[in-house]
């Protein structure tokens, strides 16, 4: 055994380094000197993803099974086992580490949007997306010829919509034969409504969640009729309730903390589970890190 | 467009992280510096791809060579392929020296006709990067970048013709999407597509009730920043997932190449 692997080992019994799933924290206080040896600057690869994980049955996934995971597609495929799974993000960083540094991945949207009514108040214009920012620091323990250790402190937050999720699922009308593959992710119209709004899938569709629809029994009876232009304006400007703005649908963000410290080697997957708040079978949001030399 | 910034509290950490690396490169290094002034070229590429399968959001691509051949490389995997910004930068190797690759572009919103109607800020669309640069030994430098890129997929959907974008599509997209094909000489289209910025003038279109919505596009914004020790040549990608989850992917790709010129 490696003088390295001895190290994580102590590490491991004396509870200073955690396993990479669940709540990775760890107690940092009682770590050696960084550097006992001099570390050249390192590239070090940092892969971020966030996956989003509605199991079929009450319960999470397996958590060994989802621990003895060693790269992210096997990781989608033990997961996929237990019910669909969607791609939130997965972000891409290098960081030149001497012996330390500190690497943000930031992706968030907005869709800002104007009501034609004066007296009445704006929509908010929630972010959405990832706000994180990790620490990264090479040590070595053993000998200058030992693999470095990689320790990675991590803190943010991913701002999301169930709701929004669900909408976008309900604005997915073509069933993509690779959604098999990967279920969960399909692709979203690209036609214009009746409205003339156009969703190309890349944004949330806000208007769509504001507008009402028209009553269906009302629908119908319009539906056979084929009026007149001047006759459906009429119609639509005594139908109060059609596109009438509701601010009772927008959803609310929901903000998730992201944050842990773990010690590991480079090309260890690390897995941190949390449960998705409030609204029902929203899932877990898991949180995959994986670093690795990129000289 | 280039915009001109006072000193931020920003730049000056990024200055301090580099001085710090190139401290501890140097004393790393068996030769630090040769003493023979030499330039650096940084060739940056920005690449919205759309990939063949949902599967590949979570692929490690490897790209290698020049940005030309990720094009390349990149058309023959996914359904389209966008180079939405491509610019190259010249600086002196040496400590201190920074390069800026700022390209924006603000589209003011007004409505007509709607006294009293709140209007959002106007966004400012497009690529805001510096990278700083300090030699570390004879062949060795550390390139540490911070930026950030505002974009929206749906603009860049609804363009029709792809002015001011070079799109490569897959085979995948071809037959929907054949007026806007390149064929050929990728390489002169990119050559071509120099610091072309964005064009977004479109405002999303609201109904005509006074009940209407008016959406603007999507706006999305990617923080970019990192660091590497590296050497002439070498490529450095930095890859965001923009969309994904239920919608359809796509991917951003953040190509640095530095040249090293005699």
């Amino acid at each position: 055994m490696k003088p390295a692997h001895v190290f994580a080992l102590v590490l491991t019994t004396v509870g200073l380094m955690s396993s990479a799933w669940g709540q990775v924290t760890i107690l940092t206080n009682g770590l050696p000197a960084a550097n006992h040896f001099a570390v050249p600057p390192s590239n070090i690869a940092v892969s971020l993803t966030l996956l989003r994980h509605r199991p079929t049955r009450q319960t999470s996934a397996d958590a060994d099974s989802v621990g003895s995971c060693r790269s992210l597609p096997e990781l989608v495929q033990v997961l996929k086992v237990a019910g669909p799974v969607e791609v939130l993000g997965h972000l891409r960083r290098e960081i030149a580490c001497a012996p330390s540094g500190r690497i943000e991945f930031n992706s968030v949207e907005t869709r800002p949007a104007i009501l034609a009514q004066g007296y009445l108040p704006s929509p908010t214009n929630h972010v959405f997306g990832l706000e994180l920012h990790a620490d990264v620091t090479v040590f070595s323990a053993g000998s200058p010829t030992a693999p470095p250790f990689l320790m990675l402190s991590w803190n943010g937050t991913w701002a999301g919509s169930t709701t929004l999720l669900a909408t976008w699922e309900k604005l997915a009308v073509r069933g993509f034969t690779l959604a098999a593959a990967v279920p969960g992710i399909t692709y979203s119209k690209v036609e214009p409504d009746e409205d003339g709004f156009v969703n190309t899938g890349g944004g949330t569709d806000l208007g769509g969640l504001f507008r009402r629809r028209k009553p269906k029994d009302a629908a119908k009876k319009d539906a056979p009729a084929k009026p007149s232009k001047a006759a459906k304006a009429a119609v639509i400007a005594a139908a109060t309730t059609e596109r009438e703005p509701s601010y009772a649908s927008e959803p609310p963000p929901e903000k998730i903390v992201l944050q842990g410290d773990w010690i590991g080697f480079a090309g260890q997957l690390l897995v941190s589970r949390r449960e998705m708040p409030a609204a029902d079978q929203s899932g877990d949001l898991y949180l995959v890190i994986q670093s690795h030399r990129a000289d | 467009m280039e915009i001109l910034r006072e000193p931020t509290v920003k730049t000056l950490l990024l200055f301090a992280f580099t001085a710090g690396l190139a401290t501890c490169g140097t004393a790393w290094a068996a030769n630090p510096t040769n003493g023979v002034p030499r330039s650096l070229a940084l060739e940056l590429t920005v690449i919205r791809f759309k990939p063949e399968s949902k599967d590949q959001v979570l692929q490690d691509f490897q790209l290698t060579g020049p940005s030309s051949n990720v094009v390349e490389t990149l058309r023959g995997l996914g359904r389209s392929v966008d180079v939405v910004y491509r610019g190259t930068r010249e600086v002196a190797l040496e400590p201190n020296a920074m390069a800026r690759f700022d390209a924006t572009e603000t589209r003011p919103v007004i409505l007509v006709g709607k006294p009293g109607v709140p209007v959002p800020p106007a966004a400012v669309y497009g690529l805001t990067l510096q990278v700083t640069v300090r030699p570390v030994g004879e062949e060795s430098f550390i390139l540490a970048w911070d930026g950030s890129l505002n974009w929206s997929p749906d603009l860049m959907d609804r363009r029709t013709g792809m002015q001011n974008t070079f799109q490569f599509l897959g085979k995948a997209a071809n037959l929907a999407q054949s007026a806007s094909q390149f064929a050929g000489d990728s390489q002169g289209a990119i050559r071509g597509g120099a610091d072309i910025g964005f064009a977004v003038a479109e405002l999303f279109k609201g109904g005509n009730m006074d009940s209407s919505i008016y959406e603007l596009p999507v706006l999305k914004t990617v923080g970019l920043n990192g660091s590497r020790v590296c050497k002439d040549g070498q490529l450095i990608v930095s890859t965001t997932a923009a969309e994904a989850g239920v919608k359809e992917p796509q991917i951003l790709f953040f190509v640095l190449a530095p040249h090293v010129e005699p």
